[in-house]
């Protein structure tokens, strides 16, 4: 419990294992809300030189969400009016059986749709449901790394889910 | 209500935490395969693949980098910052308000100016110059007496309400009691400006302005003897050589019942450290007897 209290940020081998556990979920963060256009790694990189800078004043316990606060920050300067486009992998289903070209034309419709819908998401809407979709996270969690309230995520993710249904339809 | 179950339901659906019973519940649900879909397409979205230990690398650098610039940018301001609060508040003090320097009755003073130049200042006598105008323009004044050795350099200026004496490096003395006027120069060469003319002195000699009348010889002396401890006089009025005697210790002089005019010419010298002894080298030449009390000389004609 002491050696806790003396853990700090500004130590190394503390900094460099915050970085191994957080580094994924800081990038996938910035993926989801952002898009690629805006080079989540860099940003990523600059939270975490953030981080090192503010190692006097950021307990060990409270690093991740001031990760998550300042990857968000560093973005919105530049993601304003900037349309969000996810890349999808064509080749993710394609050895599991044998389909057939007409089924694999509809699925590259569906998939194509399915991005148009993605990008008319809110941030926050796409953000939560791919945070819990792809990376397989629970609600509670999510709510923990975004600082907002679980009612909050469940929210966001069905409202995303009923959006997604409606618009792929429309498209 | 139906619809609160059913959100509710979709919710736990997609929080991985439905039983079969739900589950099977929700399988019922008209847009269930919709939204199954939806939910399974979603993971073809994956993130693009990135270095991590690349990344780590990047970042390490980036601290390194502003950890030494940090280091000596940070050492460097805080030597910038005491530099700038001392040098203003030196600044405040100093600029602008003129240094004086001050000889009390009985002592003298030693002053180094800002270029070396040295000052003997005389007792009873101060001195006034600019520091922060030093380096443009050597300039001081002078009320009393004081002993100069100016270092060489550009014009150096002796102010005294009696008369300017300008140098560009020599050592003088210049000795201004109210409208007497007294320059001695020991070595290069001294111009001293009086409202009347304007003097050239050269080493050894000696310039003296009294009243309107002017004098100039030549001195054998190296240096003023009161540096000495010694106060001389070389065809100096009475006059003078009292009131110089009355600063010197610091004492009061009345002259009684005088048959001659006290600018009658005297030459010799007092010590500064024997005030019967100073007191007696000017009486004898003049016969004159001294009564003193204290604070207080009374000299007369000896009977």
């Amino acid at each position: 419990m002491t050696k806790k209290l003396n853990d700090n940020v500004c130590k190394e081998s503390i900094f460099a294992k915050i970085y191994d556990t957080y580094a994924d979920h800081i990038f996938n963060f910035l993926y989801f809300k952002f898009g690629e256009d805006l080079n989540p790694e860099d940003k990523m990189q600059e939270a975490f030189i953030k981080l090192w800078k503010n190692c006097k004043t950021v307990p060990p316990d409270k690093a991740k969400s001031f990760l998550f606060t300042v990857a968000n920050n560093l973005m919105l300067n530049e993601a304003k009016h900037k349309k969000v486009v996810l890349k999808y992998q064509k080749s993710k289903r394609a050895n599991i059986d044998n389909q057939d070209p007409q089924f694999l034309l509809e699925e590259e419709e569906y998939l194509k749709k399915y991005q148009k819908a993605l990008a008319n998401l809110t941030d926050a809407q796409r953000t939560a449901f791919l945070m819990n979709r792809v990376e397989g996270k629970r609600h509670k969690q999510i709510a923990e790394e975004l600082g907002i309230s679980r009612k909050a995520v469940e929210k966001r993710i069905y409202s995303a889910l009923k959006k997604l249904r409606k618009d792929i339809k429309e498209i | 209500m139906k619809k609160m179950k059913q959100e509710k339901l979709i919710q736990k659906w997609l929080d991985n935490q439905l039983s079969q019973e739900e589950l099977n519940e929700l399988r019922q649900l008209e847009e269930y395969q919709d939204y199954k879909k939806i939910a399974e397409t979603a993971e073809q979205f994956t993130v693009p693949a990135y270095n991590k230990a690349k990344s780590f690398q990047k970042i390490n650098a980036a601290i390194e980098e502003s950890k030494q610039k940090s280091s000596w940018t940070k050492q460097l301001l805080k030597v910038a910052a005491v530099a700038a609060i001392a040098f203003s508040v030196y600044f405040a003090i100093s600029y602008n308000s003129a240094t004086e320097i001050q000889a009390l009755a009985g002592t003298t003073e030693h002053v180094i100016l800002p270029d070396e130049s040295s000052v003997e200042l005389n007792d009873g006598s101060s001195l006034t110059y600019y520091k922060s105008k030093w380096n443009k323009n050597r300039l001081l004044k002078l009320n009393g007496e004081a002993y100069f050795e100016v270092a060489k350099g550009k014009k150096f200026t002796v102010e005294t309400t009696a008369g300017n004496i300008s140098v560009l490096g020599t050592k003088f003395n210049v000795k201004q009691r109210g409208d007497y006027l007294e320059v001695t120069c020991y070595e290069g060469l001294v111009k001293v400006t009086t409202p009347q003319k304007e003097i050239k002195l050269a080493a050894g000699e000696n310039f003296q302005l009294i009243g309107n009348i002017t004098h100039q010889k030549g001195i054998s002396a190296r240096k003023p003897s009161w540096l000495d401890g010694v106060s001389s006089f070389n065809s100096v009025p009475l006059e003078q050589v009292i009131s110089e005697l009355e600063r010197q210790y610091n004492i009061e002089i009345t002259l009684k019942k005088l048959t001659f005019d006290t600018d009658e010419l005297f030459t010799g010298s007092f010590v500064h450290n024997d005030l019967k002894t100073a007191l007696q080298s000017i009486t004898v030449p003049f016969n004159l007897t001294y009564e003193q009390n204290n604070s207080t000389v009374i000299l007369s004609e000896r009977e």
